[in-house]
Parts: structure tokens; sequence; C-alpha cells
């Protein structure tokens, strides 16, 4: 139906559009279908054929100069909503290999399963080596802490996002529209920030932010900038997702938490001798990941393994430990300031299952269990003065490194150097501290 | 089209203008440039060349949303207001009328000119 003339045009100007074959087709579609119905009209008002065509084409105005207009807009939609990418797959490679690194010299009786799904392991340090392999390891480990189980085995993307939002970044928003803030963080960082359609309706040019920090975790700069304006942030497929925070429960994830040591027995006994164990795991662990899933990042290698011996001497109790169980589950719904469906019937779930804790619920709220996970080890760790102390160590530089600006509810047990030294580990907090300075 | 309103004055209505057309219902592209001229008795006719860039540009900031609608095979992209371009809307006529209201008082101490022969 349409003429020739138009046809030409519209590819020309399709030619000029610098964009994607899908946009460049929409485009030429909504100007085609103008074009047809002004030449309707403009014939039925009594104009020759030809002249029409030439006027409804003039009315577009020159090709170039159009396609510039679309272009120019449609790139700059992308680049509000997609931020710069400059995170290439090498590094999150490499990245996941540090983590890999990290994770396995502690995980004496795990082995090629859980190669499987991540990376080649580049090293198996026996577990007594547990020095040296920190060493060889490198500084990940301090940064991971307990917590590296959990994110080990989540998309070698993610994790690789999840330390740059950890790394400190310094601030100074005045009066800066939100979006621009986003995109400043997106650019320091090198990750990438995308806006669901919801959430960037939310973001409007009106909305601008105030912000004066310096040296604070990008992570909690985008918690405070977001939070305000009931927006929050979910990491996936590499992705910083922006949300509203209703929608949040659409990126709810579940991971499983070891908390054996911390559900005692009747006796009031850990059942595993209060040894540090179990970060939480990722949301996808297959089979393989399932058999090593027992052991967390605290490190224990050995006496991790040693201690689910034990769990299996106690004769798998489960009974008794319901108890406990409970008070563990009531501790973090009360603790964390999430809603949760057996308390607010709308919200995430968390159940025990065997001395593991079922979480299912957004990160945010997964990194608050883990904080709160912590803290109740510390202070189990602090009554017991075992050798686990060393790990302890370990989580607290983990605040060392950031300056101690950790935003949220780390308690004065953690916050602060142990005064009395554990064996090995006096000058480790300072040593590290001081090579972390000279980077 | 020689008794159209002078660029300068139309700049910076223009957005407010298209936004109004979608006040009451979605259009399409062509129904938007008709609506401005029917409004305006022809004084307001806005270039295909002006008006879809604009669309575009007043969708990148989300003040409209536009979908696409298959009929009798051909498909036709509509626009529509957001709740924030429903905000900005009512702002901008808000605003708008304010400014009519105090040109109109400045105007008082000028006096009017008949309207030009057609």
């Amino acid at each position: 139906m349409s003429d020739r003339e138009f046809e030409i045009y519209l590819s020309l100007l399709s030619r000029f559009l610098r964009l994607k074959p899908e946009q460049r087709d929409e485009i030429a579609d909504e100007l085609r279908d103008h074009l047809q119905q002004r030449l309707d009209e403009l014939t039925r008002a009594g104009m020759p054929r030809e002249d029409a065509v030439q006027r409804a084409l003039e009315e577009f105005g020159d090709a170039s100069e159009l396609a510039a207009h679309f272009t120019r807009i449609a790139r700059e939609r992308k680049r509000r909503l997609i931020m710069r990418f400059t995170m290439g797959s090498i590094a999150a490679t490499a990245a996941a290999i540090l983590v890999a690194m990290a994770f396995w010299p502690r995980m004496p009786a795990v082995d090629m399963p859980v190669a499987a799904n991540a990376q080649q392991p580049p090293q198996q340090a026996p577990p007594e080596e547990k020095s040296e392999t920190d060493e060889a390891a490198g500084k990940e480990i301090q940064l991971l802490g307990l917590e590296f189980v959990e994110l080990a085995r989540r998309n070698p993307r993610d994790v690789a996002v999840e330390e740059k939002l950890d790394e400190p970044v310094e601030l100074k928003f005045v009066d800066t529209p939100l979006e621009d803030a986003l995109q400043y963080i997106a650019e320091a960082m090198s990750v990438d920030i995308l806006v669901s359609n919801d959430a960037a309706h939310a973001l409007q040019e009106l909305i601008t932010v105030v912000l004066n920090h310096t040296d604070i975790a990008a992570r909690t700069a985008l918690e405070l900038v977001l939070e305000r304006y009931g927006l929050t942030f979910a990491v996936r497929d590499g992705f910083v997702w922006v949300l509203l925070q209703d929608q949040a429960d659409r990126y709810y994830e579940p991971r499983v938490y070891n908390c054996r040591d911390l559900i005692s027995d009747s006796n009031g006994a850990a059942l595993l001798g209060g040894k540090g164990l179990g970060g939480g795991l990722g949301g996808g662990f297959g089979g393989g990941l399932g058999g090593g899933g027992g052991f967390g990042g605290g490190g224990v290698g050995r006496a991790a393994f040693g201690a689910l011996a034990e769990s299996g001497r106690s004769k798998g109790k489960p009974r008794r430990t319901r108890t406990s169980a409970d008070a563990l589950i009531d501790l973090i719904i009360s603790a964390t300031s999430a809603k949760w469906e057996q308390v607010n019937a709308e919200g995430g779930t968390i159940t025990e299952f065997n001395g593991l804790l079922v979480v299912r619920h957004s990160q945010a709220t997964h990194r608050e269990i883990e904080r709160l996970l912590k803290m109740l080890r510390a202070a189990d760790a602090e009554k017991e003065q075992t050798s686990v102390a060393p790990v302890y160590e370990k989580t607290l530089q983990f605040e060392i490194r950031e300056g101690g600006d950790e935003p949220k509810s780390i308690s004065g047990s953690l916050g602060k150097p142990r005064p009395d030294p554990a064996p090995d580990g006096d000058d480790r907090p300072e040593r590290r501290a001081t090579e972390q300075d000279d980077e | 089209m020689d008794d159209r309103f002078s660029p300068e004055l139309m700049r910076g209505s223009l957005d407010l203008m298209v936004l109004s057309t979608l006040a009451r219902e979605a259009k399409y592209g062509y129904l938007i440039q008709q609506s401005l001229r029917d409004a305006s008795r022809d004084r307001v006719n806005v270039q295909a060349g002006t008006l879809y860039p604009l669309l575009h540009r007043l969708e990148n900031d989300k003040l409209i949303r536009s979908r696409w609608e298959q009929s009798t095979g051909r498909k036709r992209k509509w626009y529509e207001l957001t709740p924030a371009g429903r905000a900005r809307l009512d702002q901008q006529a808000r605003q708008w009328r304010d400014l009519a209201a105090c040109v109109r008082r400045l105007l008082a101490a000028v006096p009017e000119a008949p309207p030009e022969p057609a």
C-alpha cells in the first residue's frame, strides 16, 4: 500500500539510524503509518497523489537530521538505564578464581563436585597449613570471612559485582538528580546499574540527592540514596537492579545457613562445640554443593569436618534442637528489619531443617542475617576462647579494611580489634591492615 | 500557514500542548498532530519531523508511554500519559495559567489591536 517514495525515504532513514534493528524497524513502522495517513488526508482534500507524497515527506524533513534526533534520544535512554559496562568477562573470571582460591583450601573433604560448578581451583592446600593458604589466597579471604561459602556458590558475575559494591567510594552529591547519582556510582565502581520499569517511573528528574561522604562502601551509598525513595537494589545476573521496595520480593533468593553450632541441644551445649561454621549457601546449590554444604567459611577446615562427625555421633537428635532452633528463628525475625510471612503474612520465609536454616528473602535481608549470625558466633567464641579465634580476627579485618565505615548494625564486639592476643593472631591484624593501607 | 504562532512563543509550550492532547485519551502520533491543529484552528501546526522526536523524548522522560496495537494487519503506536506525565501536565498547566494571568494583567497597559484580516 505504501508508495515507493515512502520506502526509499524510510530505508534511507533506517540507514542513518545508528540503532538496533528492532529499534530501527519500530521507528520506520511508526513513520510509515503517519505517512500513509497524511497521504490519505491530502489526496482526499484533492491534492494529486504525487504532490501529496512529496508534501508528506517534506513534513518529515531531512532524513539524516531526523535520524540524528532519534538516535540521540534512544542513546540517551540507553545511557540512563544501562551505565558504563567496563567489567569484562576476564575480570569476572579472575575475581571468581580468586574467590575459589579463598574457598577451596578450607574445604578438606569437598573436592571436585564443587569445581564442576565453579572454576578450576588453582591449588588444593591441606587444611593444617591454614596460615599458608591464607597467605596464598591473599586478601580476598579477609573480605569474605564467614560469608564466602554463599558467595562462592553464586553466579561468579554476581560475586564480582558484590565485591565491587563493598569497595569504598567518595561521594559528594548536592541536589544531584537521582539518575545521575546512580550513574556516578555505576561508573565509579565499574558496575552496571539497571532500573526496573516501575522504579524508573519513580525516578523522575524531580528527585535529587544530597550526600556527602568520603570512603563509604558503594553498597551503603546505594542503600542510602535509594532507601529514601522507596527503592532498593538486588544483584542478579551480574547487574545491579534498582527496584521498588515493594518489588523486592520478586528478587527473593533461598539460602541455607548452617546453624548447627548455634542450635544447642537441651543441655545447652552447642551441637558442634561452638565452632564457627556455616555461612549461608547460595540459592542454586546443586547436588555436589549440597554435599559440601555443611561447612561454612569459618575455615576451620579439619575442625569443621570433625565437628560434623561429632554431630553424627550425637545421633542427630533433631527433636531436641527444635526449641532452640525456634528460638533462633524468632531471634532472626525480631532482629531483622524485614517482613516475614509467619509474622506479617507477607514477606520472606524462614524454616529450620535439621539444624539448617532455610531462608528465602531479599539479598539485603540475607546480609542482615549473616551479620547477625556472625555476631552470635563471635559472642560465642569470646566465651569459648578456642582456636577458632583467629577466624574472627579475619572477620574483623573486614571492618578495618573499610575504614570502619560499616553502616549497619555491627555491634561493638565486632567493631574493634580483639584485645587478647590469640595464638599467632596478634600481629596479623596490624600486618594485614598495613598491607591494605599500602594499596 | 501564515498566521501560525511565532516559534519563540511556542518554544517551551510544545511539550505542554502535546501532553494536554493526551489528557483525556491515548492517541497515536498522527492523531496528536491533528488534535493540535484542530484545537488551535490550524495555528499550531507541528511538523511530523518535530513531533515524533518530541514524542520519543517525552517517552524517554517517562512522561508518556507507548504501546503497539495491531488491527487489520497494521501496527500502530499509541501514546498515553503516565502518572508522572499527568503530574507534570497538571503542574505545567497550573504554571501556564498563572503566567497567562500575569501577562494579561501586564498587557492591560497595551491597547488591543483589532484582529488581523484573514
